[in-house]
């Protein structure tokens, strides 16, 4: 299939279909409407995309990037229309069904795009933010990008919440360094805790760090030895 | 009373010392900074940034250093949505040996343009912005709450209906104040005998001066809370008469 745009009756189409999965009146989504010129709009070039079984968010956010030439097309971060239609054409790795044929639908937007220069919303599309980390952090965006593309850990939420920690690339090494198995290519056990050292302590003690480094130019083994004793655990 | 340590002797730079102006094309803002910071005794070589913030919205400018302040060609806001409450933040950075220290600082700088003065620091700012299907809704920042209203197109002269409309005032007013009351209320660390100059200390002050309201909650139990925030609200109603407003 050829990427196209939802347009607004697309969204609200996507939008209200939604809101009758959470109600169980519907069961699952209705995708034809991808093809309904009513729904969408043309994208300016011919790209087609395959509806392939993506492990991880890695895996679509590089096969995203390169369809798109995301890196030198950086203003399609923001096009509503486009990750929603994406959505939707990737809505069973978005949101599958469990073993009893259920779906849990999340929040709108996980899955569309409304709002995109608020970083509040934007950072919580299960397509958009994933592809436009790894363009911004390349192999920095490991760490965020290993697990299933539904799948929204502690570490994740507390790291790419804010974009001043999700874009500063010495802050995101160090992350990597404290909660990263680079090994085994996977969170180290327990980093999706909520307690002493975890990535939740990690983001309010850095913004109590900002009020005295810019930590936009350090490097990450100085921010390192910045954090108390209760990170030394990631690293001993 | 909280301290507050400054081991690093990082500068707190007057705000009047930094003047940021914002412009709108289309649907992007950009500004234009003119800094005096000269004669602060800072390093020349000391890196100056500008960053501008909404919410958890951020960019960053590099604006050279402290001997040549240079505007970057590019200031717009691609990554900001529309709003009238931009903050920017304005800091100076020792990079000689990569340690990053912050000399001097300034934060929650308002802009001017043709919306906002930033010159006023009203008690409770508008800000007018994308709500999705609500009219309007009182957000908690930082610097305070703001009330926010939808710039959806479908609402006509809704700066209008803001600023002047009774019936917007009479119907959203009392509910606005009885949940910044609440708010403060429910703040566990807040002294309400304590005279700061937080934004709460202002609204409390706000809340007796005006309104009369010299007393504190009676407990910090749910029931006294709303109860005293209900108070705060009727008396904003007393006050300012708002079910005349409704009526006339």
């Amino acid at each position: 299939m050829y990427i196209n745009r939802l347009n607004d009756n697309g969204i609200i189409e996507f939008r209200n279909q939604l809101q009758e999965l959470r109600l169980g009146t519907r069961h699952q989504l209705e995708t034809s409407f991808l093809n309904d010129e009513k729904f969408i709009s043309p994208f300016e070039e011919e790209i087609e995309i395959e509806n392939i079984e993506f492990a991880n968010k890695n895996d679509i956010s590089t096969y995203l990037v390169d369809k798109l030439s995301l890196t030198n097309n950086k203003q399609l971060y923001y096009d509503v229309g486009l990750w929603t239609y994406l959505s939707v054409f990737y809505f069973h790795l978005l949101c599958p069904s469990d073993k009893s044929g259920n779906i849990n639908i999340k929040a709108d937007a996980r899955y569309i795009l409304a709002d995109p220069k608020n970083w509040t919303r934007y950072y919580r599309h299960l397509l958009a933010c994933p592809a436009r980390l790894l363009c911004e952090l390349g192999n920095l965006s490991d760490s965020f990008l290993a697990s299933p593309i539904h799948i929204w850990g502690d570490f994740h939420e507390q790291l790419t919440a804010y974009q001043d920690i999700a874009t500063n690339k010495p802050l995101i090494e160090t992350a990597n360094v404290l909660y990263w198995d680079t090994s085994a290519l996977r969170l180290k056990k327990g980093a999706g805790s909520k307690g002493g050292g975890s990535p939740r302590r990690f983001s309010d003690i850095v913004g109590q760090f900002e009020l005295t480094y810019d930590l936009n130019v350090m490097k990450s083994p100085d921010i390192l030895t910045l954090f108390p004793s209760e990170f030394n655990r990631w690293t001993a | 009373m909280i301290r507050k340590y400054n081991y690093t002797g990082r500068q707190k730079i007057s705000q009047d010392r930094i003047s940021i102006k914002q412009d709108v094309s289309g649907d992007i803002l950009s500004f234009n900074a003119d800094l005096k910071i000269h004669d602060l005794g800072l390093p020349d070589h000391a890196k100056v940034y500008i960053e501008p913030y909404f919410k958890s919205s951020f960019m960053r400018f590099d604006f050279g250093s402290v001997a040549r302040i240079q505007s970057p060609t590019d200031t717009y806001l691609i990554d900001i949505p529309i709003t009238d409450r931009v903050l920017y933040r304005l800091k100076i950075v020792d990079e000689s040996d990569e340690k990053g220290l912050i000399l001097g600082f300034a934060d929650e700088i308002v802009a001017k343009n043709n919306i906002n003065d930033g010159n006023k620091s009203p008690l409770l700012p508008v800000d007018f912005n994308e709500l999705n299907n609500r009219v309007w809704k009182l957000d908690f920042r930082d610097e305070g709450p703001v009330l926010c209203a939808n710039t959806d197109s479908r609402i006509e002269k809704i700066r209008e209906i803001v600023a002047k409309d009774q019936r917007f005032l009479s119907l959203v007013y009392p509910e606005v104040i009885r949940q910044i009351a609440l708010n403060i209320a429910s703040d566990e660390d807040f002294d309400f005998t304590d005279n700061g100059n937080s934004w709460q200390h202002k609204w409390v002050k706000y809340f007796k001066l005006s309104l009369g309201i010299v007393y504190s909650p009676n407990s910090k139990e749910d029931k006294d809370l709303i109860e005293w925030s209900d108070e705060v609200s009727d008396a904003f109603c007393k006050t300012n008469r708002i079910i005349d407003l409704l009526i006339n």
